[in-house]
């Protein structure tokens, strides 16, 4: 009788684990340290720091008792909320002409509404002053005509520059994602509703709006976190005059260098934003930004 | 039952005329076929009809009423599309009772009326379904039956069986026909098929480059074509030059009796069909260049005596395939019964 010896390479192993098993997780190694030191660590600070108050959580119950505080914290809803909505009715009609309509000079077009996007936001807010401040243009204009102070029509550094200058920073980027999902749309699928007797209104909420509902709602997340996120133009345009969050997290921290209380608005700013993308992708699963 | 009328429509694109001054008449419950090449303005005339184009000339009637100034949703036109179009975020009954729910028809009343249709079309367990889950024969009787759910004054089938295989084109064709013919619509119905609208049409229409070259019966249109376009795109023809004479059509190789056919002297174009030649030994003497064995039928191209190639198909009974060479000499006769001529 012939045996027959099959033989089994030896694997390399390590403590009993495959090396070849290991391998991925080796590789990814330096990057999840990275990660950890970057992203994990400064949250567990801010966490930590959060909570280092008198009263149990006494910085978070601040942030709703102090008027101040909760006062900046409505104003951010109130702000993000507005933006979000200017923004995602304009978008919807600028990113419908786009995808719908051939025209001569449709790409510098698209060049020029997707310029904005790579803007600063301390550039958003300089343009915003250029054109809405006391000397900017518009008011000048303004005054010119009904030989009131310019200063009345100079609305920038208020509620509604701020309104402006987040609309102006979000727009490009709200239409531009916008602007696919719709040119994907089947035409002739609106026009069968058409023919079955929808008015182009009716057509849009049946028919086409569930289509591109994904890409509203990305736009809607996107849109809304950035602007309850934005920072750079609100220092210019609205330090001092509106209180929003972020703005807010910058006087706690470096006026009053009460670093634990605003690391706890830091904390509820974050879970706001984070929560708001969770949500998205809970309802229509993949990334904001793809 | 609505007669529909085009009066002189004409559409152009900027300066590219899409279809010049077409006039015609869909007949209360007619099957109308539209047939023609690709970009011979087919679609633009069934878009103008449904209310998506607006003409840039002439006027459009649905009975004595006119419509050209009407929108596409209050034209009550049923569309049949080659992808199906169906709305995907709804259920196939969802889809047929779209229209009605629009005109504002009673839940209950849209919904039996629906139920209705597609039994009517053997696919009412399907109601519940996505159209995303049908077949693509499946979809397109949801489609069907969706345009019917509103009673159209007139359906307009655009290609709604390209892309379907060949066997259920064919199935689908006999039952579409049949639905037409018992709901008794109007319809027109646009392919580039010439099969199909032969099959499935009252009258066909051959268009061609924005203008209707004639319009007729299949049978008119197939065996009396206008011209040569006509001839060459529906059906198989061999167009051969010839010199009429009074009563005679040189053919150069053979004449033939005119009969009441020849309508003028001079230069003309005899349209034969692959059936008039017979291989029976006749007068014409050819020589093979191909032979096709397709089940049922040979077909031939064989080169006539002046250079010509035609072809001829005959029955695999009649000669044996395995005989023929390219090069072979063979004779044969033409029927000229069915002969047609054209400038």
């Amino acid at each position: 009788m012939i045996e027959r010896v099959i033989s089994i390479p030896e694997r390399v192993t390590v403590r009993g684990k495959r090396v070849d098993d290991l391998l991925p997780w080796l590789l990814s190694l330096p990057f999840a340290l990275l990660f950890l030191l970057f992203l994990g660590l400064p949250l567990y600070r801010l966490f930590e720091l959060s909570f280092q108050s008198e009263t149990f959580l006494g910085h978070y119950v601040n942030i709703f008792a102090v008027g101040r505080y909760r006062n900046a914290l409505f104003m951010s809803f109130a702000i993000s909320i507005l933006v979000t909505g200017v923004s995602i009715v304009l978008g919807l009609f600028m990113a419908y002409f786009i995808a719908r309509r051939e025209f001569v000079g449709k790409r510098l077009v698209v060049a020029i509404i997707s310029f904005p996007i790579s803007f600063p936001g301390v550039l958003v807010a300089w343009a915003m002053i250029v054109v809405l401040g006391r000397t900017g243009v518009l008011p000048q204009f303004l005054a010119f005509l009904s030989g009131e102070s310019a200063s009345t029509f100079a609305i920038v550094f208020s509620f509604w520059g701020l309104v402006a200058g987040y609309t102006y920073f979000t727009l490009p980027r709200v239409t531009m994602s916008m602007v696919s999902s719709i040119e994907k749309v089947d035409q002739s699928v609106e026009e069968a509703a058409r023919s079955l007797g929808a008015t182009r209104l009716q057509t849009f909420r049946y028919v086409t709006l569930p289509v591109i509902a994904p890409a509203i709602a990305s736009a809607v997340t996107l849109a809304f976190s950035v602007c309850m996120a934005a920072f750079g133009t609100a220092l210019l345009i609205a330090s001092g005059v509106v209180d929003i969050l972020p703005l807010m997290i910058f006087n706690v921290i470096m006026g009053q260098q009460d670093y634990a209380a605003g690391a706890a608005m830091a904390v509820v700013l974050t879970i706001i934003t984070v929560s708001v993308i969770y949500g998205y992708r809970r309802k229509f699963g993949g990334s904001v930004y793809a | 039952m609505t007669e529909v009328t085009l009066d002189g429509i004409t559409k152009r694109f900027g300066t590219e005329t899409a279809i010049e001054d077409i006039s015609l008449t869909v007949r209360e419950g007619e099957v109308l076929s539209i047939v023609g090449p690709s970009g011979c303005g087919k679609s633009t005339t069934l878009r103008t009809i449904a209310g998506f184009e607006e003409p840039t000339e002439g006027r459009i009637h649905f009975d004595d009423r006119d419509v050209t100034d009407v929108r596409a949703e209050e034209r009550n036109v049923g569309l049949v599309f080659q992808n199906y179009a169906l709305f995907k975020n709804m259920t196939v009954l969802e889809n047929v009772t779209f229209g009605p729910r629009m005109q504002g028809v009673p839940k209950e009343e849209r919904r039996a009326k629906a139920m209705e249709l597609l039994e009517l079309v053997g696919i009412d367990d399907l109601a519940d379904r996505d159209p995303s889950s049908l077949s693509g024969g499946q979809q397109q009787r949801v489609g069907l039956v969706r345009a019917l759910a509103i009673e159209p004054e007139i359906l307009l089938l655009d290609e709604p069986m390209t892309g379907l295989d060949a066997k259920l084109k064919k199935r689908l064709r006999r039952e579409i026909g049949k639905l037409l013919t018992d709901i008794g619509v109007t319809t027109l119905y646009v392919t580039h098929d010439q099969t199909q609208a032969m099959a499935m049409a009252d009258r066909v229409a051959v268009l061609n480059d924005g203008h209707i070259e004639q319009i007729g019966t299949p049978e008119t249109v197939y065996e009396q074509p206008a011209n040569q376009f006509v001839a060459n795109f529906i059906g198989t023809s061999n167009l051969l030059p010839a010199t009429a004479n009074g009563s005679t059509v040189d053919l150069g190789f053979t004449t033939i009796e005119a009969g009441g056919l020849s309508p003028t002297n001079g230069e003309v174009t005899v349209v034969t069909r692959p059936d008039d030649f017979t291989l029976n030994g006749g007068p014409i003497e050819a020589s093979v260049l191909d032979t096709f064995y397709i089940g049922g039928t040979v077909q031939m191209v064989v080169e006539l005596p002046d250079e010509n190639q035609i072809s001829l198909n005959v029955s695999p009974k009649e000669v044996d395939v395995s005989d023929l060479e390219p090069g072979d000499r063979i004779n044969l006769s033409l029927d000229a019964s069915n002969v047609h001529v054209v400038n």
